[in-house]
């Protein structure tokens, strides 16, 4: 029965054999580069680590004595006490000084300001943290922008990235960052591209013909696999 | 033997010679990674992860032993914790090569449609196996790794592999006598 034979365990063999020689797979990308970089970088690093901290000087000891020093000199000086306790609760200072529910609406620009100012001195601390652990000055998270955000299949569009480090040491520009374009599923690569003096890169780029209309989402691999995205609409 | 050498001095920290390993290895190391993650992208980053990686294990390298499995296992770990992380299934698409329009003559253009046809549906009966049916058959048939290679590839004993690849056959065999059926 040639069906038999067809369903044989030596005819799937072959026909297995010969459709591994058939199938289609992406092209393959060249990651020598990126690997060679990840490895320089990480060499680097470590040698920079090796010569730069004597051990007085280790960062867990220095962010010691800051904090000391920073107790200190808040609890000497009555007027950076003040200053700082304004900064960390600004609407008990405008009811001590407007009182009354006249002053809510200014109470209330006032924690939209404080707000904002309390992010970014998180930010701070959370990046002095990090320094901490890693011995470098620490991280601020890569981000990118496309402009317009929107646009039809082959339309260009403006890609601006910014924070794009290499490590964390916030002054040497990131290499090797991967630009894909996403959807339903399906990537483009859409260019690689490395970092200017400023940590930020912009450049301009196409959405692929082959996009559908609807949702669609910007990636930027940094070599070391951090990811950033943004979502982009095709247009009909 | 040069493999041997490269992976020794690569291990005495000779980046050069990594670069050349990595350049040998890496579309075995793309395929394999992108037969797990069924993604371009994907398996780009956990290829470029997995020779980081590697580079970083060299110690645990056994001096003499083929580099190639043990930088598959590598990629293959780190293809499937990448896309555990994504929290989605492999959705393999894999396609056949377009055929050529010349037919030698010893096979007719029926012929050949009807053995692109068949080629087609092995494909999508291999689709519906299960993850560990499905990379066995395709690290030993696709990559053509031998039984030890797939073996150390997916960290079990040869054993393991020869009885996976006998399950996994019967159960592709299963699936194309019913497709043929219906």
């Amino acid at each position: 029965m040639p069906d038999d034979r067809r369903f044989s365990r030596e005819e799937i063999e072959r026909s297995l054999r010969d459709l591994g020689s058939r199938v289609e797979y992406p092209p393959t990308p060249d990651v020598t580069r990126t690997v060679r970089l990840r490895l320089d970088e990480e060499r680097d690093r470590q040698t920079h680590r090796a010569w730069r901290w004597p051990p007085f000087l280790a960062p867990r000891w220095t962010a010691v004595a800051a904090a000391l020093v920073l107790i200190s000199v808040v609890a000497l000086f009555p007027t950076v006490r003040t200053t700082l306790s304004d900064f960390i609760a600004p609407g008990d200072k405008i009811s001590s000084e407007s009182g009354g529910s006249a002053a809510r609406p200014e109470s209330g620009g006032s924690q939209d300001r404080y707000k904002q100012e309390s992010g970014v001195a998180s930010t701070a601390a959370g990046a002095s943290a990090a320094g901490d652990g890693g011995g470098t000055v620490g991280c601020f998270a890569p981000s990118i922008e496309t402009e317009p955000a929107r646009g039809v299949a082959g339309a260009k569009f403006r890609l601006s990235g910014y924070h794009f480090s290499s490590g964390c040491d916030r002054a040497t520009p990131a290499r090797g960052i991967r630009i894909y374009f996403l959807q339903a599923g399906r990537t483009w690569k859409l260019t690689t591209l490395d970092a200017g003096p400023g940590l930020a890169f912009d450049t301009r780029l196409r959405v692929p013909a082959g996009a559908d209309p609807g949702r669609a989402t910007v990636r930027a691999t940094t070599s070391s696999g951090e990811r950033v995205e943004r979502r982009f609409v095709v247009l009909r | 033997m040069e493999e041997i050498e490269l992976a020794e001095r690569a291990r005495d920290g000779d980046t050069a010679a990594y670069e050349r390993l990595v350049r040998m290895h890496q579309a075995v190391a793309f395929r394999a990674a992108y037969l797990v993650t069924g993604d371009a992208s994907e398996a780009e980053d956990a290829t470029q992860e997995a020779f980081v990686k590697a580079y970083r294990a060299l110690d645990r390298f056994r001096p003499g032993a083929s580099f190639r499995p043990w930088l598959l296992a590598i990629v293959t770990n780190e293809a499937r914790n990448r896309r555990r992380s994504a929290g989605r299934r492999a959705n393999l698409t894999l396609r056949v090569a377009a055929e050529g329009q010349t037919f030698s003559a010893a096979v007719s253009p029926e012929a050949a449609v009807v053995a692109a046809e068949r080629r087609e549906e092995l494909l999508t009966s291999l689709g519906e196996l299960s993850e560990g049916d499905r990379l066995v058959i395709s690290y030993r048939y696709f990559l053509g790794l031998s039984e030890q290679e797939t073996a150390t590839t997916l960290a079990c004993a040869r054993g393991t592999v020869k009885s996976r690849l006998s399950r996994a056959i019967a159960r592709l065999r299963r699936a194309m006598k019913k497709e043929e059926d219906a």
